[in-house]
């Protein structure tokens, strides 16, 4: 039997392939048609094939700067190395905003395929926990600013139905996921100081 | 061996894949093109740099109908395509885990999953001996081989997402089937 099939497209079609014809049963069925996320929610549920693959090359980059813990004062009269104590938590995020389950779902579908893909397991979230020395003066704030890496995957879900949905037996939706790289050696973690203001400094015992 | 479904892509297939490319890219464009789709039915070929340019392109010279509707969804905007009956069956990458150019097959419909050959394809001279990596579609099991026309050395099943397809077939594929 001759399936028919769909292309909910973004930028991923370019590595999937422009696939496209003459619109038959789909042309009629557009104003049905789903978002990636309805798609997405059947993916291992009412599928009989869902497979995520990568678009390209898994990208590392460097996420914002932010403070973890807390400023340290230095009221005493000489330098000194101050801890600070952080717990800095990054989690993932993809494109359609669903909560992506490894266990379950298009996030096994998704975690597999970066298994096999990547010869990694996808973390959905990582805490870091350090102590960071900053070397402040008399008179000195000091904080730690950390920006952790992260990766960015991007690809298609391939789904097979085993009976139409609106109107196709083959769906594919563009999917893209970002998360951290535990234990990345790359993490960016940087100590500051700054003067007091004259509050900060009154407020010294 | 069930009889094989569709024996395509031999070398008069692939001088038509070639003339299509012609019409469809200036030779210009074809120098830097970083993307291909192919028919594997009928041997049409297209490259493109990105993928905005090849749906243009592909809107404006195959004439096919590629239905764009601007949709807001959950996750932001989406372009929604409708497609014929028509499914991606497999892609090949220059480079291990999925870098580099790509060339895209697809064909009117799914691998049956047995031991026959459903589609099989040579490539394109530029895309010769350039493959790295490659993932199978539509429940196609992927097999790469060192001659044209699924002749020569070979290696696979490939049944899953491959970043690397190993030193045996590695820049040496000539020709690709799949079932």
């Amino acid at each position: 039997m001759k399936r028919t099939s769909a292309v909910l497209c973004a930028a991923a079609v370019a590595a999937a392939g422009a696939v496209a014809g003459p619109a038959t049963a789909a042309h009629a069925d557009h104003e049905n048609s789903p978002t990636v996320r309805e798609l997405l929610e059947l993916c291992n549920v009412a599928t009989d094939v869902c497979v995520f693959h990568p678009g390209g090359e898994r990208e590392l980059f460097s996420a914002a700067g932010r403070v973890v813990g807390s400023e340290v004062f230095n009221c005493t009269s000489g330098r000194q190395d101050m801890a600070v104590a952080w717990s800095d938590t990054t989690s993932q995020s993809n494109s359609v905003g669903l909560t992506l389950s490894t266990e379950a779902g298009f996030g096994e579908a998704f975690s597999v395929s970066y298994e096999q893909s990547y010869q990694r397991t996808w973390t959905t979230s990582h805490t870091e926990a350090q102590t960071t020395f900053v070397n402040t003066g008399p008179g000195e704030v000091g904080w730690v600013e950390r920006r952790p890496r992260m990766q960015r995957v991007h690809g298609t879900y391939e789904l097979h139905f085993p009976d139409r949905r609106w109107g196709h037996y083959v769906w594919y939706a563009p999917f893209t996921a970002e998360g951290p790289v535990p234990g990345s050696a790359d993490d960016a973690i940087t100590q500051n100081v700054r003067p007091m203001t004259d509050a900060e400094r009154a407020a010294c015992p | 061996m069930p009889p094989v479904r569709r024996p395509l892509c031999s070398a008069t297939v692939t001088a038509v894949s070639v003339m299509a490319v012609a019409a469809l890219t200036s030779p210009a464009r074809a120098e830097t093109a970083q993307h291909c789709v192919a028919d594997i039915d009928t041997g049409a070929q297209a490259c493109f740099a990105t993928f905005e340019e090849a749906i243009a392109e592909a809107e404006e010279e195959t004439g096919r109908t590629l239905e764009q509707q601007r949709r807001s969804l959950d996750g932001g905007p989406a372009s929604l395509l409708a497609a014929r009956a028509d499914v991606i069956i497999g892609t090949y990458f220059e480079h291990e885990n999925y870098g580099g150019a790509t060339f895209t097959l697809y064909g009117d419909g799914l691998c049956r999953g047995g031991d026959g050959t459903d589609f099989w394809f040579t490539f394109p001279p530029e895309w010769r001996n350039t493959i790295s990596a490659a993932q199978p579609w539509a429940t196609c099991a992927l097999w790469l081989h060192s001659g044209p026309d699924g002749t020569g050395d070979r290696d696979g099943p490939y049944r899953e997402n491959t970043p690397y397809v190993g030193d045996h077939m590695n820049d040496r594929t000539v020709s690709t089937t799949l079932g």
